[in-house]
């Protein structure tokens, strides 16, 4: 038995007010007037299926908890998001970024399910810590979490290639989305999507990839927040620098660095010092390192960067945390880095320039594909694959085209006429 | 609207429109007798493409088919439903049809046709090459202009499983002949 008018009025209204939104917001978003949406909210005026679905949108729910008899199974991510964050609701940009968000990962999650994809979103770890206090605290939380995640995870010392890759396999999902330049990454974990991760579409690759490690910590241990924005401007809470320093040993554990500076022939103290037992007494042996043998020099970063798939910075502020370069060699070779240097010594090294171009659209062509996929199977129409990819800004030609060529699209029809 | 019983209320998809409106017949709606067609809000929002969007209101204006919304949460609860698999033109079609029993007209096949099978059954679907039978049925236009405007419809890629509609117009059985 369906809900009736009013009720899904108080609904409405209990929806716009959770995400901090008033009956003129919501008017302009309909493109009405703000006395309709007040006659909507009474439950004095029907809804259509089109306003309905706006409003989904507008307020990051799925669409038929607005309608269903028994709709209160816990809080959307958007409004959490709202709530933790009550600053963001009067800038647009981020807002709408945050629709976008809520509603890809609603309709990954329903052409997943649509296919039948299992992703058991009680998979990935929790790591139940309070709070920290202070950020040595935050730091050395993050680098333990870390090292006790890549052991779970058997992942020993070796880099991570296909990061985005391990987080699906712990029943994460991930998207690339273009956000707002000062936002890198998001966190949504919402009752209907499960954790579901947004790295900026716009930021290189090699950024992206610190941000996924970045957003990780967050479901890791932020899970009941249900949200996090990763701006720049809080880089200096808690939570933030927790996440990071769990970023940077995830991605570069303090052993795979030292093994592979090692493996460089660096890394080493200047003095080295031994005690050999000869069965009466112990012989000391000194031993000095050639001077400047042991300095990393910018060349180094490039390959150990290029080795972890992390920026020359990420891996240059790795160095100095592990205390393998000092503050005057990690200036100075930041310096390098802002110089361009290392553009010029990927190319000399011969090492691949990572794909950013491609990889950017990696999100938008596993999208498309599930929705290609969804329909060949009979399990979505045309109309609803068309809805779909426009969300990652595939045209209706275009696809249109693409079933065309994939001889998805030429099935002649039959004279149907209605019986009496 | 309609409703005397003998009327079919026909709740009418983009698709269709789109096609007829090809053909230069979206007149043809009003002038069946015995149906009323009816379009959605959905549907009116989905068709975009300018000159298409000023057909459809402009047929609306003349009463050859009438604009309808949602009149209560059952229709927009099916909605909801339907909403996560077909697009939102076909679910308002399908979820009103389905509520007040009316009649559906689609070219979609596949997913949506065997959705609106389930729900409806195979007697309350229609379609452009079915209207056409019917307006070459009731005399409002001959064979040769009837097989003219499929050639039209087949330059935008709509075929049919027919050469001419002279093969179907008397074959095809109506449930009325049954």
């Amino acid at each position: 038995m369906a809900i009736d008018q009013k009720e899904l009025g108080q609904r409405l209204k209990r929806a716009r007010e959770a995400c901090g939104l008033t009956q003129e917001d919501v008017a302009r978003h309909l493109e009405t007037s703000r006395s309709t949406v007040a006659q909507m909210e009474l439950g004095n005026r029907a809804v259509t299926g089109l306003e309905l679905s706006r409003l989904a949108y507008l307020f990051g729910r799925d669409i038929r908890r607005f309608v269903a008899e028994d709709s209160t199974d816990g809080e959307e991510a958007l409004v959490a998001l709202f709530r933790l964050h009550p600053d963001i609701s009067d800038q647009e940009e981020i807002v709408e970024a945050l629709r976008m968000c809520t509603a890809l990962g609603r309709e990954l999650t329903n052409l997943e399910q649509i296919l039948g994809i299992d992703r058991d979103i009680g998979t990935a770890a929790h790591y139940p810590k309070p709070s920290p206090k202070t950020k040595w605290e935050s730091v050395k939380q993050g680098e333990r979490i870390a090292t006790e995640e890549r052991r779970r995870l058997g992942l020993g010392m070796t880099p991570l290639p296909d990061l985005t890759g391990l987080l699906e396999t712990q029943g994460i999902r991930t998207a690339q989305v273009t956000l707002p330049d000062d936002i890198s990454g998001l966190t949504l974990i919402d009752p209907d999507i499960g954790p579901f991760i947004v790295a900026n579409r716009e930021h290189h690759i090699l950024r992206r990839r610190f941000s996924y490690a970045h957003e990780y910590c967050h479901v890791l241990l932020d899970r009941e927040r249900q949200g996090m924005i990763s701006r720049a401007q809080d880089r200096d809470e808690f939570l933030e620098i927790r996440a990071n320093a769990f970023a940077a040993n995830f991605l570069m554990p303090e052993d795979g660095v030292r093994s592979f500076v090692h493996g460089l022939g660096k890394g080493r103290p200047s003095r080295l010092e031994a005690e050999i037992f000869d069965e009466e007494e112990t012989v000391k042996i000194h031993a000095r390192s050639a001077p400047g043998s042991q300095e990393i020099q910018f060349y180094d970063v490039v390959q150990l960067a290029h080795h972890f798939g992390v920026s020359w910075a990420a891996a240059l502020y790795r160095l100095r945390a592990l205390r393998l370069i000092t503050q005057a060699e990690l200036e100075s070779l930041l310096e390098q880095d802002e110089n361009g240097r290392g553009k010029e010594l990927t190319r000399v090294l011969g090492l691949p320039e990572p794909d950013h171009t491609s990889a950017r659209n990696e999100f938008k062509r596993r999208f498309v594909a599930l929705a290609l996929e969804a329909y060949r199977r009979d399990e979505i129409s045309k109309a609803k694959l068309i809805e779909v990819v426009n969300m990652v800004d595939v045209g209706a030609r275009e696809i249109e085209r693409t079933l065309d060529d994939l001889g998805l699209d030429d099935e002649a029809v039959v004279v149907r006429l209605p019986g009496a | 609207m309609g409703g005397d019983g003998r009327t079919r209320i026909v709740i009418t998809d983009a698709n269709v429109l789109i096609n007829m409106i090809h053909t230069k017949r979206l007149y043809l709606l009003g002038e069946l007798h015995g149906f009323e067609f009816v379009v959605p809000d959905e549907v009116v929002a989905e068709v975009n493409v300018p000159e298409q969007a000023k057909a459809i209101s402009r047929a609306i204006d003349a009463g050859h088919m009438e604009r309808v919304s949602f009149k209560s949460t059952t229709d927009l609860e099916l909605y909801t439903e339907h909403v996560q698999v077909v697009g939102k033109g076909e679910a308002a079609c399908l979820a009103m049809a389905e509520v007040h029993g009316w009649y559906l007209a689609s070219d979609e096949r596949r997913r949506f046709l065997r959705l609106a099978e389930e729900r409806l059954g195979p007697d309350r679907i229609m379609n452009t090459p079915g209207i056409y039978v019917l307006a070459l049925r009731a005399g409002l236009m001959t064979i040769e202009q009837a097989d003219a405007d499929k050639q039209v419809l087949e330059k935008h890629k709509f075929k049919m499983r027919f050469k001419s509609f002279r093969e179907v117009v008397g074959t095809v059985p109506t449930r009325e002949k049954e």
